[in-house]
């Protein structure tokens, strides 16, 4: 089969050309991607401002413990008075001498804070 | 490759999808004879664009070669074509022959995908066959051997089909390519 024999086919084919893309495919394309960019941006404006309120929210804030029951033996009483209450009030108590020694660091005194009692100052 | 503005990535998609998402489509259709996933084809390389972190420096190389390995990778996926889709249009001034378009895409479809493409790329846009194997990345023998088969197969499909412009036509000889 030589060339002419194809121009035929050629010249058929010039007459056409393919479909092209329906409207919606812009929309479709641009909107698909968006959604991948809008996210990241939205998620770091959202974090930004979440750590801008909070640390706002804090700056002035200072820890508030609540009293430190006097005895494991009280605690364990309002507890229910119980064999289970008094392992409960020991732990309780000792959760909450932690976080007292971790405000005194903090803050790097012990004492009274706004009110709030220090194991070693009540013990 | 450049880096784009953040807060113009937007704008450069739109751009990007103005300028080149007509004959990326074409591109994609006649390669997988298939509207739906042409498109798919083409929004899965406009959205790896919107990841890319620099803007590629010939943006129509770089796009018509994603929209190729999108279109052959889903080709290696696909199980039949869809045949209900119009896979032409009738160019401005051309002679509307409904049958006669009918007779050519269905032509077009028993083409292998590697033939359409070269078809593609050299009727419907211009390319020499030089750069046609350029672009793909094929020897320019192997290029013109898909044609020549893939003009063949078409006039033999088309005169069995009674189209009265190729109805001389010789039997068509198998394509290797």
């Amino acid at each position: 089969m030589t060339g002419n024999d194809l121009n035929d086919v050629e010249q058929l084919l010039r007459r056409y050309r393919p479909a092209g893309p329906p409207d919606h495919l812009r929309d479709r394309v641009l909107r698909r991607v968006q959604p991948r960019l809008w996210p990241l941006a939205a998620a770091a404006a959202a974090s930004w401002l979440v750590a801008g309120v909070l640390y706002t929210e804090t700056a002035n804030l200072e820890p508030m413990l609540p009293e430190r029951p006097s005895t494991q033996e009280s605690l364990a009483q309002w507890l229910g008075g119980r064999p289970e209450d008094f392992a409960a009030a020991e732990q309780l108590l000792a959760a909450f001498d932690e976080g007292a020694s971790l405000a005194e660091l903090r803050h790097g005194a012990a004492g009274h804070v706004d009110g709030a009692v220090f194991p070693e100052a009540n013990r | 490759m450049r880096t784009p503005p953040s807060d113009d990535l937007s704008g450069l998609l739109g751009r990007l999808y103005d300028e080149h998402a007509t004959g990326l489509f074409r591109y994609a259709l006649m390669v997988l004879a298939d509207h739906a996933a042409a498109e798919d084809a083409v929004q899965e390389v406009f959205a790896g664009v919107a990841t890319l972190q620099q803007v590629p420096d010939a943006p129509a190389a770089y796009l018509r070669a994603a929209v190729r390995n999108a279109c052959f990778s889903r080709l290696r996926r696909r199980q039949r074509l869809r045949e209900e889709e119009p896979l032409l249009e009738v160019v401005d001034g051309s002679p509307t022959n409904i049958a006669e378009k009918l007779a050519v895409e269905a032509a077009l479809r028993t083409l292998a995908p590697e033939q359409r493409e070269v078809v593609h790329l050299h009727v419907f846009e211009g390319w020499t066959l030089r750069e046609v194997a350029e672009m793909t990345e094929t020897s320019i023998n192997t290029v013109a051997s898909r044609y020549r088969y893939a003009l063949a197969h078409l006039r033999g499909v088309l005169a069995r089909a009674g189209e009265p412009d190729v109805s001389g036509a010789s039997t068509p000889r198998r394509s290797t390519s």
